[in-house]
């Protein structure tokens, strides 16, 4: 178990210096010069070879790296060559949207992708089979931007049962901060109608974020639990007469929780990328759009920050996924 | 070709579409659609997809023009017969080139072993563990916007999964006997890679492939959104729905449209694949 976790975590390292590398790569390969870029063009020369002397931009590449990697490492991000912000405060502030938006949508995959799923395994080769698969494959299908607008079109213009962007109504301030989360510190300060009005907001993001993760999760739920509902100890469960709903929750359904754990782990990596697309849809402050905004910027320091910190949580949480394994299945043995 | 042969591929081909589901039908009817479509736009869209009319702008659905017009006047459906073409030969060209990268890194890898399966395989590893479009998209921006740099970036980002695949299949196929009586008879590496390996391990990676048309699909799309991939006027999918995004409040149509017609085709392909998946190899599942 140690041995695992120290060469799992070595490898985490690794990642991380991987993708600093690639994106410090592509960084120099912009052909803006980053210091003009910064101080926009009414300054003058002098004033540009002051800056990139102070932030070491004359130096060599390699001893540019270096540095970088090395303040990388003591959690200095450096600043955002637009906002002259600092990057760790800008993710800080921003990360909590995303998260806020990622938690309800990864629970809508989860909850109907595996409901789906066990629905099209339990009824195999029925119609509520055949309805299963096709709308997993809707999911799996689905341009999510597009939805996105599609979304607002029904329910925000034609219904006006939701709104269709930003985190709370207009006549609202922010909750006193304490998780960044709107729902939680709404709830944390007793403000019902504050939590209504985040929870009202995060309906339709929330839900055009999950699609493609709910049919990946609704079809690997069918296979799995199809592997194993076909394995002998099922048949034996059976033949001892058990119900085949006890069969099902009580036998086969942990059993063929490993590959999708694994596949929800996944996922989560990808759906950053779909965080980009939602929250640019639905003006949702958070850090999918605050990189994206970054990127056509050609704001690299963000845009490294953020790969680094995206890689990150998705290292993480494929760690948590593999640590998994031993407490859903106790033969597993982690080395 | 001899004559038997040829006539044992016309019977497997018979059996393979006998064993086509419904959807599978309609798919492939799509997807044949989409192909002829694509292939010579200029048969199928009913007027000049650039030819503007600014008295007809922003018209709805109607005989006269299926999809409505665009803020323009342009006719919305030609416009997106020819978005086909390009969103369906950005999806065909990423599928293909991120194919090409993986397939030798992968065969090099598992046959060759050693030194060269450790760092390919670690550098792959990598590249996995990154969340990938976003590593596109910064990829795309120093390549600066445009559907072929969308296309490369998205190869750069995905030949691991190809190269992942192509070892397991080579590892398992290198130790079998008729490889080892290739090498016995004096074949090289190359010839082994490419006569004996390649065609034997190319099912699972064709399924992959088919699979894959439906996400390159999508990803060109996206990118044509957020505006890395095609740009306006031209009419890709995606950079369709972006341009009604402006008027999607008074023109329903001009999103809903062309990003309908990404749905229809991803959802095709994808149920297509899906189908070649259980005819191929049953006992695979991805």
């Amino acid at each position: 178990m140690v041995t695992f976790l120290v060469r799992r975590i070595a490898f985490m390292l690794v990642t991380v210096l991987g993708a600093v590398t690639v994106t410090f790569v592509l960084a120099t390969m912009v052909p803006s010069d980053p210091a003009r870029a910064a101080l926009g063009p009414d300054a003058t020369e002098t004033q540009v070879a002051q800056y990139r002397r102070e932030r070491g931009l004359d130096q060599p590449l390699p001893i540019q790296y270096v540095r970088y990697v090395g303040a990388i490492a003591r959690g200095d991000f450096g600043t955002s060559i637009v906002s002259r912000t600092p990057i760790l405060d800008d993710l800080a502030r921003f990360i909590p949207a995303t998260i806020e938006l990622l938690v309800p949508s990864l629970l809508i995959s989860i909850v109907v992708g595996v409901g789906l799923g066990i629905a099209a395994a339990f009824y195999r080769g029925t119609w509520i089979d055949q309805i299963a698969r096709f709308l997993s494959l809707v999911g799996l299908s689905m341009p999510i931007f597009w939805l996105g607008l599609v979304l607002q079109l029904v329910f925000f213009r034609a219904l006006g049962w939701f709104p269709a962007s930003g985190r709370l109504d207009s006549g609202f301030s922010p909750p006193p901060l304490a998780s960044g989360l709107y729902t939680v510190d709404a709830l944390l300060a007793g403000r019902w109608d504050l939590f209504w009005s985040a929870a009202h907001h995060l309906v339709l993001p929330a839900v055009a974020l999950s699609t493609l993760t709910l049919g990946i999760v609704a079809r690997m739920t069918r296979s799995s639990l199809l592997d194993v509902l076909s394995s002998n100890y099922v048949r034996t469960a059976r033949s001892k007469g058990l119900q085949e709903r006890r069969v099902l929750w009580k036998h086969a359904l942990r059993n063929a929780l490993i590959p999708i754990v694994t596949v929800i782990g996944l996922r989560l990596g990808q759906m950053f990328s779909g965080a980009v697309l939602t929250e640019t849809v639905f003006a949702w402050p958070g850090v999918g759009r605050y990189a994206f905004t970054a990127l056509r910027q050609l704001d690299f320091p963000v845009v490294i920050g953020f790969t680094v910190w995206a890689t990150l949580v998705y290292a993480f949480v494929n760690l948590l996924v593999d640590l998994s394994y031993s407490w859903i299945d106790p033969r597993v043995r982690l080395e | 070709m001899s004559a038997s042969s040829a006539s044992r591929a016309g019977r497997a081909w018979r059996r393979g579409l006998g064993r086509l589901s419904p959807l599978g039908w309609v798919s492939l009817t799509v997807v044949v659609a989409a192909g002829l479509v694509a292939l010579a736009p200029v048969w199928f869209a009913p007027q000049d997809p650039l030819a503007f009319d600014i008295l007809r702008r922003l018209e709805g659905p109607s005989t006269a023009s299926w999809f409505g017009t665009d803020e323009l006047g342009r006719d919305l459906f030609s416009r997106v017969i020819y978005g086909v073409r390009l969103s369906l030969g950005a999806s065909l060209g990423v599928v293909l080139l991120t194919a090409l990268v993986g397939i030798p890194v992968g065969i090099v890898a598992g046959y060759l072993g050693r030194a060269f399966d450790t760092v390919l395989m670690r550098v792959a590893d990598m590249f996995i563990s990154f969340p990938s479009l976003i590593m596109a998209m910064a990829i795309v921006t120093v390549l600066g916007p445009g559907l072929r740099n969308a296309m490369i970036a998205l190869a750069l980002v995905w030949w691991p999964q190809y190269a992942r695949l192509a070892r397991g299949q080579v590892l398992q196929l290198r130790e079998l006997p008729y490889v080892e009586a290739a090498s016995a008879l004096g074949a090289g590496s190359l010839r082994i890679m490419l006569r004996h390996l390649l065609p034997n391990a190319f099912t699972p990676i064709a399924v992959k492939m088919s699979l894959d048309v439906s996400v390159a699909i999508l990803a060109t799309a996206s990118f044509s959104f957020l505006g890395l991939g095609a740009a306006p006027p031209s009419p890709e999918l995606g950079s369709l729905v972006t341009q009604g995004r402006n008027y999607f409040l008074q023109a329903w149509w001009y999103t809903t449209l062309p990003g309908a017609v990404i749905l229809l085709l991803s959802l095709a392909f994808n149920s297509l694949a899906d189908d070649l998946r259980d005819l191929l190899d049953p006992t695979l599942r991805f």
